[in-house]
């Protein structure tokens, strides 16, 4: 059983793949935008953050998951 | 962690609000209102360096424009001097030039007179001599002195009254 | 496992006994830190000739407050205070973990009790700028097939706002002690300096940053 919960667990925390693609293509965006614009790089970084956070929650939320099974499923 | 109490949610929103309260009374009014007073501040202080500058300027150029008055009034009484002395100076030299011909005029004219005079003097003279040699020819016609010797007398003569 | 558990700190003894959490005694700490040190640092502010602390302490909160403006925009003036406030407190909420307090937004309750205040103003905020019947209107638009979604939204929008927060700082947590049992010296320092410090900032900043975001949202 606990054997099971781990590789649900990990699989859980397979959602943090999608968000580490997520935000490496949007920095690497906005570093290729910085250098053709560098005069708007606080609107950029702003935007950047925002996407950031918005990707990584979806690594969060696997992770969330994940303790869940473990907490509630043990 | 993942336990749920309505209890700490009831109080951990109330210590938000409390907290949002006591942060607006004791941080944001203070500062913010000391930025704003200093903002204002420098304002007036800006509008009144301003106010400052703009007299300055105005000041600046009523100097200017006195001081180019001045320096035309200037110009114009040495004009005005020099023109003066010019034409005195001109009166003085014609004067002078007058004066000086008719100095010589006059002494043109002493002159002239003086020649005349010394010329009829000088005729009186000669004519006297004339006379006197010729009556001494004439009262000495008989005397062994020749002609010669009458001759060289009257020129001595003639020689001493001139 | 224990480390991650948040404990009771006390128990009030009415009503068969009330359990007080230990994030809410932290929270107080963080409300009294915070109190004393503005009283301290705004005790004689100046005009003319402020000091090195006050110009500090102005461009901090000066800074703060246009970062927050600029997020919130002209219109959610109003909000700012609280914005400031709740940035403020998840960011010294995020740091307290350095000084050997469990942080309090790794309690699952602090962060639904924070989510939960920010969609109530977000709606507080659409209500008040358009009216009852144009902020229902509003959740028709742009076709009548999306109301349900935006109700929805209504849920998610908290949901992913106390998750984000919960899980960012939890994490940090988790691999925080998960080092400190491999590791007990010299290499915490670090990590230590990325997930107690930049990643709670960061946390706090985009946590305040997407609830103005949702309040821009609705009222405009």
């Amino acid at each position: 059983m606990s054997t099971l919960l781990a590789i649900g667990a990990g699989i859980a925390v397979f959602t943090g793949v999608g968000a580490g693609i997520g935000i490496g293509v949007a920095t690497s965006k906005a570093a290729e935008a910085i250098a053709r614009q560098p005069e708007a790089e606080s609107k950029i970084m702003k935007i950047l953050m925002l996407g950031c956070a918005l990707a990584e929650a979806t690594a969060i939320y696997g992770f969330v998951i994940a303790l869940l099974i473990i907490i509630f499923l043990k | 962690m993942l336990q749920f109490s309505p209890f700490n949610l009831i109080c951990i929103v109330l210590n938000l609000l409390i907290l949002l309260v006591l942060m607006k009374k004791f941080l944001y009014k203070p500062v913010l209102g000391v930025i704003a007073k200093r903002q204002e501040l420098l304002d007036s202080q800006f509008e009144k360096a301003k106010a400052c500058q703009e007299e300055a300027q105005q000041l600046k150029m009523q100097y200017e424009s006195s001081l180019s008055e001045a320096k035309e009034e200037k110009r114009k009484i040495i004009r005005e001097a020099k023109a003066q002395a010019d034409a005195e100076a001109e009166t003085i030299v014609a004067q002078a030039e007058e004066e000086a011909k008719q100095i010589v005029m006059e002494a043109k004219k002493t002159g002239l007179d003086e020649l005349e005079k010394a010329i009829k003097t000088a005729d009186t003279e000669i004519t006297k001599l004339a006379v006197e040699a010729a009556s001494k020819i004439v009262s000495q016609a008989s005397c062994e002195k020749n002609d010669y010797e009458i001759y060289e007398e009257f020129l001595k003569k003639a020689g001493e009254k001139e | 496992m224990e480390e991650l558990n948040c404990e009771t700190a006390f128990t009030i003894p009415i009503f068969g006994g009330i359990d007080v959490g230990e994030s809410v005694v932290v929270s107080w700490i963080i409300m009294a830190v915070l109190v004393l040190l503005s009283i301290v640092l705004t005790r004689n502010l100046k005009v003319e000739n402020p000091g090195k602390g006050q110009l500090l302490l102005e461009m901090a909160v000066g800074g703060l407050h246009g970062m927050v403006n600029g997020m919130v925009g002209e219109k959610g003036k109003r909000y700012v205070p609280y914005l400031m406030t709740v940035l403020v407190y998840i960011g010294f909420a995020n740091v307290i973990g350095l000084f050997g307090f469990k942080p309090p937004t790794k309690d699952l309750t602090v962060t639904i009790a924070l989510a939960g205040m920010s969609i109530v103003l977000i709606e507080f905020a659409g209500i008040r700028e358009k009216g009852t019947k144009k902020w229902l209107k509003s959740f028709a638009e742009p076709v009548a097939i999306m109301t349900p979604f935006n109700i929805l939204e209504i849920l998610i929008k908290p949901l992913s706002l106390c998750m984000r927060l919960f899980g960012n700082v939890l994490g940090a947590f988790v691999i925080m002690e998960l080092i400190k049992i491999m590791v007990p010296i010299a290499l915490p320092v670090p990590f230590s300096l990325y997930f107690d410090i930049f990643d709670g900032l960061i946390q706090a900043y985009v946590f305040v940053f997407l609830t103005s975001l949702f309040i821009k949202e609705a009222i405009e």
